[in-house]
């Protein structure tokens, strides 16, 4: 075996959790293990966990985990809930919601804990994007946009199962995806434009993939969608496009337009597959109309976008020209 | 020395089944980051590669606890909580995935590898690599070069014989070049 091979080996051994996270592990374990030792009261849970000596060195977020578990402290429950990366209350908050997926009961109750915490995620991003300095903003964007990716990746997986309740999922990411969207389009020249495509991106595509479930279900005859409700979901997804066309120049709104007609006749003679398509297609073209710093039919990838979230982002623009140059 | 740990490891395991704290806490933190790059190179994300290890030690705790078993080699029980954590956790993602979406794990393991920013390139493909061997290879590969087990560590942990183990080693050596190389 060549001796680089080796060394190279070796070094794979610097792949480790950070100490934050192994504190925060170590910690949540530890809150674990005491709650499984004794079963009977939860104040007295409370009592011997907080009085045992490990815990009486300080005051770890541990312990307001457990407050917010057990003695549902009214301050501790809404500092948690308010805060945002850095705070000591958001690796609970993080916890918390975690925790919630895993013990809910079926999955059609997973995706919608997923889809409220996509909410939070952006909340918090719209928190820091508003109150922040351009210095303070950009690890926590990078921080809280990894966490909304995440939670849309599940509804993503969710969605992707065939079962029982793809139907009742797809509709409930369909009307939450339109909230999301409002809330970009209300903070559309606040945010930078790394951070908007990264989100647009995401949510466009789950709102996609909800649609096309919908189609699915409505072709395999499933009684739980007439072709009314399909067709009033894909029109709402029609007219939603409008804020966006709205901001177009003059002779581009043409072109959109033009596009946009063509969907409807195609909604008109029941192609719903292909109004699916057609929404798709025609998102991408909006996102590369609505990025112009970006080459003519490239759109940055996420994991492109993931890296320039790590660099400056206080003069976006500049980022993203730069990166595209490269 | 390795007798010396024996003893030690027994001691421990007698203290967590009396339910002592302070013991799960030394297990936790000789073994948290050894499990944690286990679990790293066979799942898609970071996240899930931490979720899990804290799921193994979960699970160590309940069943020192509540178990009657003896266990005999705590090191090697902790791998394989983990690596049935691990086989859990792709059975349920199976159910759920078309074939075609098999790609995604792969695109997601990509994920896991860019966000690795200050790992040079080299490295980056080595993960790669690793994270695609077989299983037997993928153990291996990350108990003898990465944890540097010794060859009768490692074969009491995976339950075969040493010159089973030796010879799985050259194989996946074998195979690890050839990704390297292709790529």
């Amino acid at each position: 075996m060549s001796k680089d091979l080796k060394n190279n080996l070796a070094k794979l051994r610097e792949i480790k959790m950070t100490s934050e996270q192994i504190t925060n592990q170590k910690d949540f374990l530890m809150s674990q293990i005491q709650s499984h030792k004794v079963s009977n009261s939860s104040w007295s849970t409370l009592v011997s966990f907080i009085s045992h000596p490990y815990m009486m060195k300080s005051f770890s977020y541990v312990a307001a985990v457990f407050v917010l578990l057990i003695a549902g402290s009214a301050y501790t429950m809404s500092a948690a809930s308010k805060s945002i990366p850095g705070n000591i209350f958001y690796p609970v908050k993080i916890s918390f919601e975690r925790m919630q997926v895993s013990l809910a009961a079926d999955e059609a109750t997973k995706t919608k804990k997923q889809i409220e915490f996509a909410d939070r995620r952006l909340a918090e991003l719209v928190d820091i994007n508003d109150n922040l300095s351009p210095v303070e903003k950009q690890e926590k964007v990078a921080q809280v946009v990894k966490y909304f990716n995440s939670s849309l990746k599940e509804v993503k997986t969710s969605l992707a199962k065939d079962g029982d309740t793809a139907l009742d999922v797809a509709k409930l990411v369909n009307e939450k995806t339109q909230d999301f969207e409002n809330v970009l389009v209300g903070h559309y020249e606040d945010m930078p434009i790394t951070v908007r495509s990264v989100i647009e991106k995401e949510v466009s595509a789950i709102k996609y993939q909800s649609l096309e479930v919908m189609v699915a279900k409505y072709n395999q005859h499933d009684q739980d969608i007439s072709k009314e409700m399909l067709v009033e979901q894909l029109e709402e997804r029609i007219i939603s496009f409008g804020e966006y066309i709205s901001q177009l120049e003059e002779g581009v709104q043409a072109e959109a337009l033009e596009k946009l007609s063509a969907m409807q006749e195609l909604l008109d003679a029941d192609e719903f597959v292909a109004v699916v398509e057609f929404i798709n297609n025609f998102a991408v073209y909006l996102e590369e109309i609505n990025n112009p710093v970006l080459e003519e039919g490239q759109v940055l990838g996420i994991s492109e976008i993931s890296d320039e979230l790590e660099i400056d982002i206080s003069s976006s623009t500049e980022t993203s020209t730069s990166v595209v140059e490269e | 020395m390795k007798a010396f740990k024996k003893i030690r490891d027994s001691l421990i395991l007698e203290r967590i089944k009396k339910g002592d704290a302070n013991a799960f806490s030394e297990v936790y933190d000789e073994y948290s980051q050894k499990i944690y790059r286990y679990i790293y190179f066979k799942v898609p994300s970071e996240q899930i590669a931490e979720d899990l290890t804290g799921s193994t030690f979960l699970k160590f705790w309940e069943y020192i606890g509540k178990s009657e078993k003896q266990v005999d080699n705590l090191q090697a029980f902790l791998y394989s909580i983990a690596h049935n954590l691990i086989v859990d956790y792709y059975r349920q993602r199976k159910e759920s995935l078309e074939i075609d979406q098999a790609k995604q794990i792969v695109d997601e393991i990509s994920d896991k590898i860019v966000n690795r920013i200050e790992i040079d390139q080299e490295i980056n493909k080595l993960i790669e690599a690793v994270s695609n061997l077989s299983d037997d290879y993928n153990d291996i590969i990350t108990l003898y070069y990465i944890e540097q087990y010794s060859v009768k560590e490692i074969s009491k942990m995976i339950g075969k014989t040493e010159n089973n183990i030796r010879v799985t080693l050259h194989r996946a050596i074998k195979a690890l070049k050839k990704i390297t190389e292709d790529e």
